[in-house]
């Protein structure tokens, strides 16, 4: 390309990013040490620390902890299980891969909210599922909604394409060759699996494990649809907050999940330079 | 007489509607290297990775040490393969992947390959006392020194000693088909393909690693079968040459037998250069071309019968125009270093003659060839 | 003369390909079932859309009358047109800026380049949640200014922001793939560097672009969190009003049948263009 015409080109972009992805955090950051209602300043308002006093209330610490232990429990859910399709996909002799591609991110062109409110409404005892099925003769009734369980299946079916997607990058850039030098050198194909094809895989792992990880722990549609408001994370507190105008309780706990996003944008910026499996 | 270490028997191949291999027989002997050479399509490729388990035959026999391999993976096949695109591991260094093949075998395995008795006894020096038991642990620490070892070794033999903790990545294409060549010698195969490992290297390295290649496959006293396209590649290095075409082997000889007695006129004209002219034989060893006789040695053609005549470039001698057999006009001349190719043009035939003076443009010139330089090949109408 | 078989015992292995066939029998079915536990939310859309009765629970008729309902249902047309609107003017702006941030990109220098996609990075990571508040927080600062700048205006900003990443990280591969030489040699011929911009690379990349531009559509469309703090004004999007209606009785099946619709739309979109792509592939090899 022709360098010096459209170096420029980009630089708009970085003023872009700077101001929309950069001030807020300036922002957040102050509203930290401030307590006020909105982001009005007036001459009451005055430098403290006090504000750090909600970390260690209970509803933090429930919610830290919910988040937590759900983030983690979708991703490791999700790296098995889409690690899995995404291999059987690579090795399978489909003739067009791209389908089943589309096939897989075909659920995330319905809205989030209603296929989480869909599956919501099978999980209690009477729903249109048992409904039709009692018709011909299948009597099934699940009372899940509310429990654990339900949240973990609402993150984990609803974020695997965003596991599956960059596993299966980053194994299609596998030189096909390498398997059989692996073969060629006495290794069996399980054998392989663990020593050739998983680690050249590892880039897309982290870059899924890190799409899933993230909009777990920091959404809150999904635990409140599908937990009947008895499970509380992060998102939810944020957004209970916010809503009641203690923004700095929200700014706190919001630059929270910025130290953890950093931390990931880090982890993919050495993983993956180019951003190749990031999509 | 050596023995026979691979017999190829009927092995056909298809794929959709094209077969790549058409029923080959082939016996390849211990200890030699082979090429099998040919243009892309020909099948060369895959029959190489046929004897090496990546592809399966449809049809035929793959006999390695008197038995049959055909349904056995790679890993079971005492053979090991140099790719052409070099297929190194990426996220291991260069001591990694040369020892990956033994690294990942079983201790029983390993025990064998390097004598048991001599492990035992190597471990029982380190430890003198009187009735020492041998532990696993120390069986395990011996391997690894001796999996070291044979790394080390293999390294200096692909003279890249020192490279052990490098990232295959940094380094050049050269040292990469090395570090290859190097992961499978060092598994001690008996039999070693490779398929076209120099084709990625620029003029002067191939040159260098032909002679290289050559020079460890007499000193490893393994069987080399070599595919390539690149005719002076095959030449130089073999010990016998595979000629495919089509899926079909076309002939099967020595470097010398191939070239000054190609059996058709693809042979011929795939190998060097060559001029080819109708002719006709007679019985009491002539052959008649372009209206002259010519002397040439006994063939088992029928008196009269047409024939086409092979003569290359660097047999015909420039002589005279008094006492030349052939008279002619040089229409072309280029100097090619070594030597200067004409164009010489006799009747309205374009002869192809090399030779070491310089001809002008022009200039007439005679030329003769000696009896035992032309050879003679059945006259095919279509080829 | 005959030879013997080589068996994979005397060569240290065992024989697993019974064990090898189970295993491919098994794993076929598990993703078979993985697939339809992706699926099986949809589904139940698409039963409902088609249930003519408004209880969740029981299906009554089939019937189509929600798809015409979409129509004349007043709050869930509002919130359509108002979602297809924002959702349409980001991907416009996303896609065409976005193609040429990635141009911009794809000419810096390494480090400046790979600085620049970690920056880009952000918007993709960001949690929805930090991002909407983000947002929200920088143009509260403008609200003496703009009093009513919260609605549709900060809302196409907020979609803009969060979908541009995408069309660049869609665009930039492709543009690797590019020859870089063909700048050049456009410029020999005399064409001028904007003019060999749009009528020589932008051809070229155009499958990133429109891969871009579908992944921008679809997050614009299906976002919440983001739009529920960026929007104001009663300027609802599709996503806020479901929100906002889950388990009451304004939620009317209609959306149930706009929300299939969609699907089946950006399925067939796809369809068409792998179609077409591949008598593009096609062509070229003649």
């Amino acid at each position: 390309m022709n360098k010096k015409t459209f170096k420029h080109l980009s630089t708009p972009y970085l003023v872009w990013l700077y101001v929309l992805a950069v001030v807020p955090v300036v922002i957040m950051f102050a509203l930290m040490f401030i307590r006020t209602e909105g982001v009005t300043i007036d001459e009451e308002t005055s430098f403290t620390l006090s504000n750090f006093a909600i970390l260690v209330e209970q509803s933090t610490i429930v919610a830290f902890y919910n988040s937590f232990k759900f983030g983690i429990l979708t991703t490791l859910i999700c790296i098995v299980l889409g690690y899995f399709v995404a291999y059987r996909i690579y090795k399978s002799h489909f003739g067009n891969k791209f389908l089943i591609l589309t096939i897989l991110i075909l659920p995330m062109w319905s809205n989030m909210l209603l296929r989480t409110e869909a599956l919501g409404n099978i999980m209690e005892p009477n729903n249109i599922i048992s409904n039709l099925l009692s018709r011909i003769g299948i009597d099934i009734s699940v009372n899940i909604k509310g429990t654990d369980f339900a949240v973990l299946a609402g993150l984990v079916f609803n974020y695997m394409p965003f596991m599956i997607l960059p596993i299966y990058t980053a194994l299609e850039k596998i030189d096909p060759s390498v398997e059989e030098a692996a073969l060629d050198l006495g290794v069996t194909e399980v054998r392989k699996f663990w020593k050739v094809v998983y680690p050249l895989s590892s880039k897309g792992i982290i870059t899924g494990s890190i799409m899933v990880f993230l909009p777990s722990l920091s959404g809150f549609a999904i635990p409140e649809i599908l937990g009947k408001g008895n499970i509380f994370m992060l998102g939810n507190l944020i957004q209970q907050k916010f809503v009641q105008m203690e923004y700095y309780y929200g700014a706190i706990l919001a630059i929270i999940i910025l130290i953890l996003i950093l931390g990931s944008l880090v982890i993919i910026s050495r993983v993956d330079k180019e951003a190749e499996t990031l999509l | 007489m050596d023995k026979i270490i691979i017999e190829l028997i009927d092995i056909t191949k298809q794929f959709d509607d094209d077969i790549i291999v058409n029923k080959i027989n082939l016996k390849i002997y211990e200890n030699e290297f082979l090429t099998i050479l040919g243009p892309s399509g020909c099948g060369k490729t895959t029959t190489l990775r046929m004897i090496a388990g990546f592809v399966v035959p449809d049809d035929g026999q793959i006999i390695i040490n008197g038995k049959v391999f055909n349904d056995l993976p790679p890993y079971a096949r005492p053979v090991n393969t140099v790719f052409q695109k070099y297929a190194l591991f990426t996220h291991l260094n260069v001591f990694d992947n040369i020892s990956f093949g033994l690294k990942n075998r079983s201790v029983e395995y390993l025990l064998d390959f390097y004598g048991k008795e001599l492990i035992e006894k190597e471990i029982r020096m380190e430890h003198p006392e009187k009735d020492y038991k041998i532990t696993k642990k120390d069986i395990n620490k011996k391997i690894d020194e001796k999996i070291s070892d044979s790394v080390s070794h293999a390294l200096s033999l692909v003279k890249l000693k020192g490279y052990e903790l490098r990232q295959v990545n940094q380094m050049s294409g050269g040292q990469q088909q090395r570090v290859a060549l190097a992961r499978a010698i060092v598994n001690r195969p008996k039999i070693l393909l490779l398929d076209e490992p120099l084709a990625a290297l620029d003029l002067k390295l191939r040159q260098n690693m032909q002679y290289e290649l050559k020079e460890m496959q007499k000193k490893l006293g393994i069987t080399f079968i070599f595919v390539t396209h690149d005719q002076e590649e095959a030449m130089t290095m073999s010990d016998r040459i595979v000629v495919m075409k089509d899926g079909f082997i076309q002939q099967l000889g020595t470097p010398r037998e191939v070239y000054n007695e190609p059996v058709n006129r693809y042979v011929a004209t795939f190998i060097g250069e060559s001029n080819i002219i109708p002719g006709v034989y007679s019985k009491n060893k002539s052959v008649r071309f372009m209206d002259v006789d010519f002397d040439c040695l006994e063939y088992p053609f029928v008196d009269g019968e047409a024939v086409d005549v092979v003569i290359r470039p660097e047999d015909f001698d420039v002589v005279p125009l008094d006492i030349a057999k052939l008279h002619g006009v040089v229409t072309s001349s280029i100097f090619k270093g070594v030597h200067n190719e004409l164009l010489v043009n006799i009747d309205n035939v374009e002869f192809i003659v090399n030779t070491y003076e310089n001809y002008e443009v022009g200039q007439p010139i005679g030329i003769k060839v000696d009896p035992y330089e032309i050879h003679l090949m059945k006259a095919v109408i279509n080829e | 003369m005959t030879y013997p078989k080589a068996t994979l015992q005397e060569y240290g292995f065992k024989d697993y390909s019974k064990l090898k066939k189970v295993y491919s029998v098994l794993s076929k079915i598990l993703v078979a079932l993985i697939i339809f536990a992706l699926y099986l939310p949809i589904l139940v859309i698409l039963i409902q859309s088609i249930n003519s009765s408004t209880d969740l629970a029981v299906f009554d008729k089939f019937t189509l009358k929600w798809y015409v309902e979409i129509f004349k249902h007043d709050t869930l047309t509002d919130v359509i047109l108002n979602t297809l609107l924002v959702s349409f003017c980001a991907t416009v702006i996303s896609t065409v800026a976005g193609t040429f941030i990635a141009v911009g990109i794809n000419a810096l220098p390494t480090k400046k380049r790979q600085r620049l996609i970690l920056l880009n990075n952000i918007p993709l990571l960001n949690a929805d949640i930090v991002t909407g508040l983000g947002i929200m927080l920088v143009f509260s600062l403008l609200l003496p200014i703009f009093p009513y700048i919260f609605g549709f205006p900060v809302l196409l900003i907020a979609h803009v922001f969060f979908t541009l990443p995408y069309v660049v990280l869609s665009v930039l591969p492709k543009l690797k793939e590019v020859d870089p030489n063909i700048m050049d040699a456009a410029a020999d011929l005399g064409v001028k560097p904007y003019k060999a911009l749009v009528k020589i690379v932008v051809p070229a990349v155009k499958a990133g672009i429109f891969s871009g531009m579908l992944l921008a559509f679809t997050m614009s469309v299906d976002d919440f969190i983001i739009s529920y703090f960026t929007t104001g004004n009663g300027f609802d999007n599709l996503s806020i009003w479901i929100y906002g209606s889950i388990g009451r009785k304004s939620l009317t099946p209609a959306v149930y049948a706009f929300s299939t619709l969609l699907t089946l739309f950006t399925l067939v979109s796809l369809l068409i263009s792998n179609a077409l792509q591949k008598k593009g592939h096609r062509r070229k090899r003649i």
